[in-house]
């Protein structure tokens, strides 16, 4: 049994760049003595991850690719490794991602479903190549945190407060469209947790009640299933 | 100052900006664009598909809250812009 399945895509530009971030990762996971799966690349496919997961029922699901509202993409993006379809399996588990949009959408049904934790973003993901060690940073940040013993909630915001600190020093530096680009990041980014659900639901009910009570009471009515 | 005349001031900053950093890359999604080709998309609005309109209206829409948090940011646009 491992703790932790890493899943890994490469196949254009951007995610071989997110490749080489996740190796990182994968460092300080195993800094921490977490055993691990690496599904890189071409086993970064659907199948294994389903395989992954159903054989060695890890606690964390770490995934560094694309993604989009319905689902986290694998190898080549033709298809996904985890959507509304397979995302039961991921209850009980912690996820963390990097991928554009799955918290818009995705990400919820994962969390209604049963996932501890979702660290996902609402919006596209975007870096650029004259910061790419301040989104590095930050892309990274809240795997870091949690590491060191934070609670979710707690890297959550751990992670907000650097990308402040980043997009300063970016602007120091006169580059004004990484900080753009690293606010609107930080903007996108979250952790769907027990303590922290999502601010919106596909539900109209539930959207009605979350803009009437908030989120935190709106979804303890009738519990996550809708 | 209104959000128009705000997003003028950045459109311009930026522009400028891209012409002077030719080699750099955005990477937004699968997408990628020089900032020259970024920053000519962000006064194009109708030439855009779909995707690439929402990408911008959330550039712009983080460009201006930056600029009505961060005083910094406010300074170095405007004085990139030529403007005050």
């Amino acid at each position: 049994m491992v703790e932790c399945v890493v899943i890994r895509p490469c196949f254009d530009e951007a995610s071989s760049i997110s490749f080489e971030w996740c190796s990182e990762v994968i460092g300080w996971l195993r800094e921490k003595n977490i055993s691990l799966i690496d599904l890189a690349k071409d086993d970064a496919v659907r199948s294994k991850v389903e395989e992954a997961i159903q054989r060695e029922n890890p606690q964390l699901i770490v995934f560094y690719n694309h993604g989009d509202t319905q689902g986290l993409l694998e190898q080549d993006g033709e298809n996904y490794v985890i959507d509304k379809k397979n995302d039961y399996m991921l209850s009980g588990k912690e996820l963390y991602t990097l991928a554009c949009l799955y918290g818009a959408d995705a990400g919820i049904d994962a969390w209604k479903k049963g996932a501890i934790a979702v660290w996902c973003y609402t919006k596209e993901f975007g870096f650029t190549t004259e910061a790419l060690t301040e989104f590095k940073n930050f892309a990274n940040s809240g795997i870091k945190f949690k590491l060191e013993g934070k609670t979710w909630e707690e890297s959550l915001q751990q992670a907000k407060n650097l990308a402040k600190q980043l997009c300063q020093k970016l602007i120091n530096e006169g580059k004004y469209i990484s900080a753009i680009i690293l606010q609107q990041d930080a903007d996108a980014l979250r952790c769907y947790t027990q303590n922290n659900p999502p601010e919106t639901s596909t539900c109209i009910f539930r959207k009605l009640l979350i803009k009437i009570l908030g989120p935190q009471k709106a979804w303890k009515i009738a519990g996550r299933n809708d | 100052m209104n959000d128009v005349e705000i997003m003028n001031i950045i459109i311009k900053a930026i522009k400028l900006e891209a012409s002077l950093k030719p080699n750099e890359k955005i990477y937004i999604g699968q997408k990628s664009y020089t900032y020259a080709e970024f920053a000519n998309m962000l006064n194009n609005h109708r030439k855009l598909s779909k995707d690439s309109k929402q990408t911008v209206k959330s550039f712009l829409e983080s460009c201006i809250k930056l600029f009505r948090e961060n005083q910094d940011f406010r300074e170095k646009i405007f004085s990139l812009a030529g403007e005050g």
